[in-house]
């Protein structure tokens, strides 16, 4: 397969970033800046995070999106050319679920490109598990899995997850 | 507010190649602008951001410092944008036939103001336009 390019999208505070951080064996580069207004945190992402790691024999070059809305342009720009993209739900805030859906629609209504659900943020108590939110986004078990971003090994874990699925069944949409 | 949106008025006014200046947070808020036509403020703050935050990233990794100014020429126009400080980025749009060093030397006389009135903004809660 060579090289592929790979997206992490998902709404503000899901663990994009985190996600790139902890995955990527080279630096990353990060568009963090202070928030100015409360978003649960201090920085936030405004045009991408960008890091490589190499799984088997392919190399995935990462391109975290910014989660908030009005950065929007930058979820179409960054899903050029992209072989896939993981989309992350932070297992831990339900009351995020009705904005993530409303962002999973905007890349699945524009975007053919295989993809797969992180349940982030698995290492909490009382979080949703990944049944639970395959469920509430109305996707097949095997589309959902659970994550925690800030360990390098669980995030590795779900893009060899991803490439297992990608092998199977080839690219183009996967679920309907 | 009424200061701030004095400075980019007089900027606009003063200067017919100016087009139009937008003044956003670092995390792509407006803040305040002037223009000499309608303008998607909103999605242009959010741009501007980016490119800011993009720039910055860009030349430190090659050890170049932070930028002072990004300019991008596209067919029919000008973009400047400069950082004002840490937490705002200043979009600067122009005609394409300037005298590019004017505009920054312009620009440059109204940072410092821009910088002090924009603190007073963001230390006492944030206001969009």
């Amino acid at each position: 397969m060579g090289e592929v390019k790979i997206v992490i999208t998902g709404p503000v505070g899901v663990g994009k970033t985190t996600f790139v951080r902890s995955v990527s064996q080279t630096p990353v580069v990060e568009t963090e800046e202070v928030s100015s207004v409360d978003i649960g945190k201090s920085t936030t992402t405004v045009a991408l995070d960008f890091g490589t790691v190499r799984v088997k024999d392919v190399l995935i070059r990462l391109f975290g999106t910014p989660g908030q809305e009005r950065f929007s342009f930058m979820w179409e720009d960054l899903m050029e050319g992209a072989t896939g993209f993981i989309f992350l739900v932070d297992s831990s805030d339900p009351d995020s679920f009705p904005r993530a859906k409303r962002m999973l629609q905007f890349y699945t209504s524009n975007y053919d490109t295989p993809f797969i659900v992180g349940a982030t943020k698995q290492d909490l108590e009382d979080v949703w598990t990944p049944e639970e939110i395959a469920e509430y986004f109305g996707l097949p078990k095997w589309a959902v899995r659970g994550v925690v971003s800030t360990d390098g090994e669980s995030a590795r874990s779900l893009l060899v997850y991803f490439f297992e699925i990608l092998a199977q069944k080839g690219g183009g949409r996967w679920i309907d | 507010m009424d200061r701030l949106k004095a400075i980019l008025q007089d900027l606009v006014e003063r200067s017919s190649e100016i087009t139009a200046v937008v003044l956003a947070t670092a995390d792509g808020f407006p803040v305040e602008y002037a223009s000499r036509s309608g303008i998607d403020v909103d999605r242009q703050a959010a741009v501007i951001a980016s490119l800011a935050s993009l720039a910055s990233r860009s030349t430190e990794m090659v050890d170049i410092g932070q930028p002072e100014e990004i300019l991008v020429t596209s067919q029919r126009g000008r973009m400047f944008v400069y950082r004002v400080g840490s937490r705002a980025a200043l979009g600067v749009i122009t005609a394409k036939d300037i005298t590019t060093g004017l505009i920054l030397l312009k620009v440059r006389q109204v940072l410092p103001d821009i910088a002090e009135e924009l603190e007073k903004v963001l230390t006492g809660g944030r206001e969009t336009v």
